[in-house]
């Protein structure tokens, strides 16, 4: 039964960093304008995801370090020091834009312009951080996150072509627009290798007390997690691909992505998606403020735990509070799609500073004794970290070329 | 002296290639614009079939028509600075049924708002997808 709760980790993992506003307009993006021929990148991110998460969480249980600690402490603060100024800066923005989409998502219900809950939401989210701890947000998040399986449902409702998804699975080039595609490839490595993740999910192991009995449970809790993020967004790309590329509706607002849920559901589906969209936003925006708190506390020594009270950690909470209340005044001045877009670009550029480092750590006998890489993990990892730095090279280009 | 002819003439040849690509860009972006139309036209065909058969509600398809606004009059007149007014015809055309279509919407008339939207996506098609792995 613990065991099946650990999993809760997993899952909120998933739904904050798998399943976030960058995501959801991405998968959407993807399949209203290639139709199925990006799920193979899904599937590749995923991959690499579930790897890196599994490695985050065996450094946890081992070490008792979370990633940004063993970074810190392993190549020294003048290295560490420079993915620190990178994370921060691509967390306010990640987070501008996830406080933007749970905004929006009540906009979609209501009618009301999105601006006016954007203090709400950032009100809404530092009462939870100050007030609740690190399982009650967990287990909250996990279980709210289950309204994002109406992506899956309504997939399977629609009664898909199989055959075109499983060729989807195969990695094609593209046969138009290249720009656009690599634009949106890179996108959708771009929002799921993102170092908040990786250190979230070490850390959520360490306010859990994992240690080295919690190896197996590890794999089992990376791979579910991970993949049920990774179903739903393959479920929001397909059905993107059925209801709007079909219409020659793109992606260039919430309200048109909406639209996937409506054929389905009826008028159920307009609820489902902001609810889905709410959630989802939420999980992100949680994770990424505890993350930003957590790096800064982590780099400098300070006190750090969402399971202390304010007071017992008053620097830790001062940072999530100061994020959060600049991230909500990127709003007035930027759209959350324009941030989205902008933050998976930059994470995508600031990734390898983080990946490389575990490559090391990993192998370290100082922190991981006999649970280092074997080869074949090594390899992988190696892939990835080469992957990270061809997608950091491409994606400012992209971004000025296909976005 | 033979190093500054040669900088000289790569400047030429790389400001000529500027002004050629900054042509080829304005024709992407009038092409981009277009498809945009057909696609924010598509939108609202969509949306006003759906509140017609109920399943969303009227402020949402009043806020559909006030976000295309937004975008296609963004676009419309970053396409126009750089490659004249016929440019963003096909914006302009979605632009002007907009203004019926609120209107219609906001007094609860679907029957028009449907007639106003199939009109208009009728006149401006938007480019579908087919759902396949390997679209052409």
């Amino acid at each position: 039964m613990k065991n099946l709760l650990k999993i809760g980790l997993g899952i909120v993992t998933s739904i904050g960093g798998f399943l976030d506003a960058g995501t959801i307009a991405t998968a959407a993006l993807a399949g209203a304008a290639f139709g199925f021929q990006l799920l193979w990148v899904v599937i590749l991110g995923t991959g690499c995801v579930i790897l890196l998460t599994e490695m985050c969480g065996r450094l946890a249980a081992v070490s008792h370090h979370s990633l940004s600690d063993a970074i810190r402490e392993r190549l020294g603060f003048r290295y560490f020091a420079v993915p620190l100024v990178g994370e921060v800066l691509v967390d306010l923005l990640v987070l501008a834009a996830e406080i933007g989409g749970v905004a929006i998502a009540v906009h979609l219900v209501t009618g009301i312009t999105y601006l006016w809950f954007v203090p709400i939401c950032a009100l809404g989210l530092w009462a939870l951080l100050w007030l609740g701890t690190f399982s009650a947000i967990e287990n909250g998040v996990s279980l709210a996150g289950m309204v994002t399986l109406s992506f899956v449902v309504a997939a399977f409702g629609m009664d898909p072509p199989w055959r075109e998804i499983a060729r989807g699975a195969v990695p094609s080039l593209p046969s138009r627009d290249a720009a656009q595609y690599w634009f949106l490839a890179v996108g959708i490595i771009g929002a799921l290798i993102t170092p908040y993740v990786l250190n979230f999910y070490a850390t959520g192991a360490i306010e859990e007390k994992w240690t080295v009995k919690d190896i197996a449970v590890n794999r089992v809790i990376a791979a579910t997690g991970m993949s049920f993020g990774s179903i739903v967004a393959m479920s929001m790309l397909v059905l993107a691909a059925l209801v709007l590329g079909t219409r020659g509706i793109q992606v260039d607002s919430y309200e048109q992505a909406a639209l996937v849920l409506t054929q389905p559901f009826g008028r159920w589906g307009l609820y489902l998606f902001a609810a889905s969209l709410g959630v989802a936003c939420l999980g992100a925006a949680l994770q990424v403020s505890l993350n930003l708190a957590y790096v800064v506390a982590q780099g400098f020594g300070w006190n750090w735990s969402e399971n202390l009270k304010p007071h017992e950690d008053a620097r830790f909470a001062a940072v999530y509070t100061a994020a959060i209340l600049a991230s909500s005044t990127l709003l007035f001045v930027g759209d959350p799609i324009g941030l989205t877009t902008l933050s998976m670009a930059l994470n995508a550029v600031i990734a390898p500073l983080v990946v490389f480092p575990l490559l090391v750590i990993m192998n370290d006998r100082a922190y991981l004794r006999d649970h280092r890489n074997h080869v074949l993990g090594n390899l992988l990892v190696a892939s990835v970290v080469v992957l990270a730095f061809v997608v950091a090279a491409v994606a400012i280009p992209l971004e000025v070329f296909g976005g | 002296m033979r190093f500054r002819r040669a900088a000289g003439v790569v400047l030429v040849v790389a400001a000529i290639g500027s002004s050629a690509n900054c042509g080829a860009n304005a024709d992407r972006r009038a092409r981009e614009l277009r498809r945009t139309a057909g696609s924010w036209a598509a939108t609202l065909r969509t949306a006003t079939d759906e509140w017609a058969r109920d399943a969303l509600p009227a402020h949402f398809v009043a806020s559909t028509i006030d976000v295309a606004r937004q975008e296609l009059t963004r676009e419309g007149d970053r396409v126009r600075s750089q490659s004249g007014a016929g440019a963003s015809a096909a914006a302009d055309e979605v632009l002007a049924a907009l203004t019926p279509l609120r209107a219609a919407v906001e007094r609860g008339d679907r029957g028009s708002a449907i007639a106003v939207a199939h009109a208009v996506a009728d006149r401006i098609p938007s480019e579908p997808t087919p759902p396949v792995a390997r679209p052409q």
